[in-house]
């Protein structure tokens, strides 16, 4: 068997021939007929191979080639079996209301419920069975769960073609970004830290300070109305979407007594009755929660787009009373000017903040020369301190100067360098804001221009 | 149709993996007796076998925690680890976590055994091994993998003998799963129980089924005599002989009175007995050879120990409770050469390194036949006793001497404590679940590939010499292997 198969990969010609190993059979090689062969090895030494064929008439060369030729024509066909469990994908590309199966929810194990100790009996409807002997737990049924989210999606996706506002609530750990993913997407806001009580039913005390704007159906900002907005109420939402509501229980209690309807995850353990549209699901899974927060962002997304095309032919759902006035003359310009100065002052901060970032990486450099002077030398030190620096421009610089001199006497020089460095380098934070302070004759509230760490958890807005 | 057919949901879990986990096996008892008494193991050791599914995860899911369980599990115990298999004690509790720990000791242990390359055998109870010359025998043979009742044996003979185990002829086809329990195994009150559960209901099966027997063997006789007759009955002649022989009710009762009245004198080996256990399908019943009875003890306890020891003096003891390999392995032979780079087919298995977890010495001073070894997870026999080892080390006197160091005593100065290099031969999964692995000594050749160094250049040295003088043989190197292996290793 071996010796046929020896053969059949030697090309067509081999077949016909003798399959039983005799002395005549002689091994063929695909770089030269038997004869040639033969010829080769009476001229050349022995032990060297025989020279090339590069004879294109030769059967063996035409069987290579064509050989190659089927393989080139053939190896794009069948199938190749490519990976299609993407669990990165989730949170960037949810699934959208249509792709939602019951074999999707299954794989994002959303039908795993509590324990059965754990339950809640106006769940009983939900619950498809038991499963387990020693550990038993529920299970939630499938159907009923597609067929509540893509009643929850419906909801949303109406909410947000009439211009409503959708709050997305998710505050435990790692939900933010499916959270923020699913606000971005539904144009809503978003909360993954604690929700502040009263942030609804006492909005003006705890959000009266928030910033607002007016825009239009083509959610296009309109200045002018600088005036009047600080005396608005504060804004509360059209629709509250909780993926935990056993921890924002407040939340919904508030939401209940603003007669803001809420959409929430139920799991077992969870009184379905807090919510006004429950879909119920596994609330600990993450992958079952970013299923069901994506597919609800991407409801929220189709309504918008929904939303925007009529506007652009002229279909406009008003709100039933916003209780503004029409800008009066000059607002407009005033608020402009506001917001430009706002923007200055923000460039202003941010410049300011890397120059300290900067100066702080010099400084290092150079404590930690001050220290290690007489153990390490000096250019392995200066790399280990821009190493460390994670490669700041000056540390970059500084590590140059020390690369170009070892010796005591240029040491002095770096030094020199550092002094002058010292008296040119730019303000400090502290006395930047004196100087601003100075210069600003109209002056604008320093405390409105926060650090991006500062910024507010508060995601309120017009 | 039921909810669990008609519902989309069910038709969908029917087919999930979280579904498909069985059922954790009830745990094994860590207690053992030893001569020193009762020694109670810890709650953390690794049980003898496996009693949950071990769960992994693609390396995607594991970034995120996902094992497709309720919850993700935490990053701490799971990603932060070469063996991210866990098992799954409880998907959800009372204190909302899942319950976990990992499986890695079962994982790797059975990684292991697959690397040591060793096949389950048939066991060999420990009365028959040292008698004579019983061969072992893979468990995967066609006469012993069987859960047929009505299987014959197949006529290939052969079967059993090209692998490196002589397979001898198989007397009778045995099976491995019954549909009746052990009873010499079970308590008084299981016994009990198991009387009152199904048997009671059973006596006109029972006595249509002595009644059916009793007609085979009238026909057979009836067959014999006609075929010495020289008249051989035709199918129609027994079609109408089955109805003509069929006992009457008068004859019923007098054959199991008959059946009774035998089974007072010959007890187990008795008709009734072997009529009873065909009918109940149980196993190790009628053993025509055995005479020594189950010790009959008090507590429950010394009753488990007491069968326990009986067992392992009769091979034909308690039916094993899984398929006698456990599927541990699925090795048939372990006739297989491994190919060395350099020095081609090997006559003798790659050795391992195992470590001694108990010397003959023990620190209690007692002096044990055997030292304990530990080769690839498995507590193996050396198989050097006291005796043994003394007369083999004055035959080959270099080479044996460190093993035989090892074992005799624990050396707290080592580093790495005490180890022995052996080589894997036969395993088997006792009725208990625990697997018992036989480990030979490593022949120093085999070692001295292993090892490489300056040890295997004086055996290539030797061999070379000894081939160029003749069939003058240097002492330090091991004689040669069995005819069969002639040409392999260092030549």
């Amino acid at each position: 068997m071996i010796i046929r198969s020896l053969l059949l990969r030697h090309g067509r010609r081999a077949l016909p021939k003798s399959t039983t190993p005799s002395g005549t059979l002689r091994r063929r090689t695909l770089t030269g007929s038997p004869s040639i062969q033969q010829q080769e090895q009476q001229q050349a030494p022995k032990n060297t191979l025989p020279s090339e064929i590069r004879d294109p008439t030769d059967r063996i060369a035409q069987d290579f080639a064509f050989f190659h030729h089927q393989k080139a024509h053939t190896q794009h066909l069948g199938t190749t079996v490519a990976s299609h469990y993407r669990p990165h994908e989730l949170v960037a590309n949810p699934p959208r209301p249509q792709d939602i199966t019951l074999e999707l929810l299954m794989a994002s194990q959303a039908h795993i419920g509590h324990a059965t100790s754990l339950w809640h009996p106006a769940n009983a409807k939900y619950i498809f069975g038991v499963r387990g002997q020693h550990d038993p737990i529920h299970i939630i049924s499938l159907d009923v769960t597609a067929a509540y989210l893509r009643r929850a999606c419906k909801i949303i996706k109406g909410v947000t073609a009439r211009g409503g506002l959708v709050l997305f609530v998710g505050t435990r750990e790692g939900q933010a970004r499916a959270v923020v993913r699913a606000a971005e997407l539904s144009g809503g806001c978003h909360l993954f830290t604690k929700w502040i009580a009263g942030s609804i039913t006492n909005g003006q005390q705890i959000l009266g300070a928030c910033a607002k704007k007016v825009v239009d159906e083509n959610d296009v900002s309109i200045p002018g109305f600088g005036d009047q907005l600080p005396l608005t109420a504060a804004l509360k939402p059209d629709l509250v979407v909780c993926l935990n509501p056993l921890e924002n229980y407040t939340l919904l209690h508030e939401c209940g007594l603003h007669n803001i309807p809420t959409v929430g995850i139920v799991d077992t353990d969870v009184n379905p009755t807090w919510l006004t549209y429950p879909i119920p699901a596994n609330d600990d899974s993450l992958r079952s929660v970013q299923v069901i927060c994506g597919a609800l962002g991407r409801a929220g997304e189709e309504g918008q787009k929904t939303r925007l095309a009529r506007a652009r032919q002229g279909i406009v759902v008003r709100m039933p009373s916003h209780g503004l006035n029409p800008p009066t003359d000059g607002q407009a310009e005033r608020d402009l000017e506001i917001e430009e100065r706002a923007r200055l002052a923000e460039v202003a901060v941010q410049e300011e903040l890397m120059i300290e970032a900067e100066a702080a990486a010099v400084e290092h450099v150079r404590q930690r020369r001050a220290v290690k002077d007489s153990e390490a030398p000096d250019a392995e030190l200066a790399e280990l301190a821009a190493l460390e620096d994670g490669g700041s421009v000056e540390a970059a610089m500084f590590d140059r100067s020390l690369k170009r001199g070892q010796d005591e006497d240029e040491y002095d020089a770096e030094e020199d360098t550092l002094q002058s460095y010292e008296r040119d380098r730019p303000l400090s934070s502290e006395e930047l804001a004196e100087a601003l302070a100075v210069d600003e004759q109209s002056g604008f509230d320093q405390d409105e221009f926060v650090s991006p760490d500062d910024a507010p958890e508060r995601s309120d807005r017009v | 149709m039921s909810k669990s057919m008609s519902s989309p949901t069910a038709r969908l879990l029917q087919s999930s993996r979280l579904f498909s986990l069985p059922r954790p096996l009830p745990a094994p008892i860590n207690d053992t007796l030893t001569s020193a008494g009762l020694y109670r193991a810890s709650d953390t050791a690794t049980l003898p076998y496996p009693t949950h599914q071990a769960i992994t995860t693609p390396a995607s899911s594991l970034h995120r925690g996902d094992f497709g369980l309720k919850r993700a599990l935490p990053a701490k115990t799971t990603r932060h680890t070469s063996t991210p298999v866990v098992r799954i004690t409880a998907q959800d509790t009372y204190e909302h976590i899942t319950d976990f720990s990992s499986a890695a000791d079962h994982v790797l242990t059975e990684r292991k055994f697959a690397e040591m390359g060793v096949p389950i055998v048939k066991k060999v109870g420990k009365g028959k091994a040292g008698q004579g010359e019983e061969k072992e025998v893979s468990v995967f043979e066609g006469w012993i993998d069987n859960t047929d009742p009505d299987a014959r044996l197949s006529n290939d003979r052969r079967e059993g003998g090209r692998n490196g185990m002589a397979a001898p002829e198989p007397k009778v086809m045995q099976r491995w799963k019954y549909a009746g329990p052990w009873i010499s195994g079970m308590q008084e009150g299981e016994f009990a129980r198991w009387l009152g559960r199904g048997i009671e209901g059973r006596k006109d099966e029972w006595r249509e089924f002595v009644r059916k027997k009793e007609v085979d063997s009238r026909i057979a006789q009836a067959q014999r005599q006609a075929r010495e007759q020289g008249e051989p009955m035709t199918q129609a002649d027994i079609r109408r002989l089955r109805v003509e022989m069929r006992p009457t009710d008068e004859q019923m009762t007098e054959i199991e009175k008959t059946l009774r009245d035998t089974h007072v004198s010959d007890r187990l080996s008795s008709n009734l007995t072997a009529l009873i256990a065909e009918f109940l399908d149980l196993p190790n019943i009628y053993q025509p050879g055995s005479s020594s009875p189950v010790v009959k003890t008090k507590t429950d306890q010394l009753q488990a120990w007491a069968n326990q020891f009986a067992a392992e003096a009769n091979a034909e003891g308690p039916p094993p409770t899984t398929h006698p390999s456990a599927g541990l392995s699925h090795l048939r032979s372990n006739a297989v050469m491994s190919n060395h780079p350099l020095y081609g087919p090997q006559a003798f298995p790659t050795p391992i390194q195992a470590r001694v977890v108990r010397a003959r010495l023990t620190s209690a001073g007692q002096n044990e036949h055997n030292a304990k070894l530990g080769a690839g997870g498995f507590i193996a026999n050396d198989p050097h006793s006291e005796t043994s080892s003394s007369a083999t080390a004055n035959r080959r006197a270099t080479p044996l001497a460190e093993p035989d160091r090892m074992t005799r005593e624990l050396d707290e100065e080592l580093e790495g404590g005490n180890k022995v290099w052996v080589q894997a031969g036969t395993a088997f999964v006792d009725e208990r679940g625990r697997v018992q692995v036989r480990v030979q000594r490593a022949e120093p050749e085999a070692l001295a590939v292993r090892r490489g160094g300056e040890e295997l250049e004086r055996v290539v040295e030797a061999k070379r010499a000894s081939r160029l003088v003749g069939m003058g043989a240097s002492s330090e190197v091991a004689p040669r292997g069995p005819t069969s292996r002639r040409g392999f290793g260092i030549d």
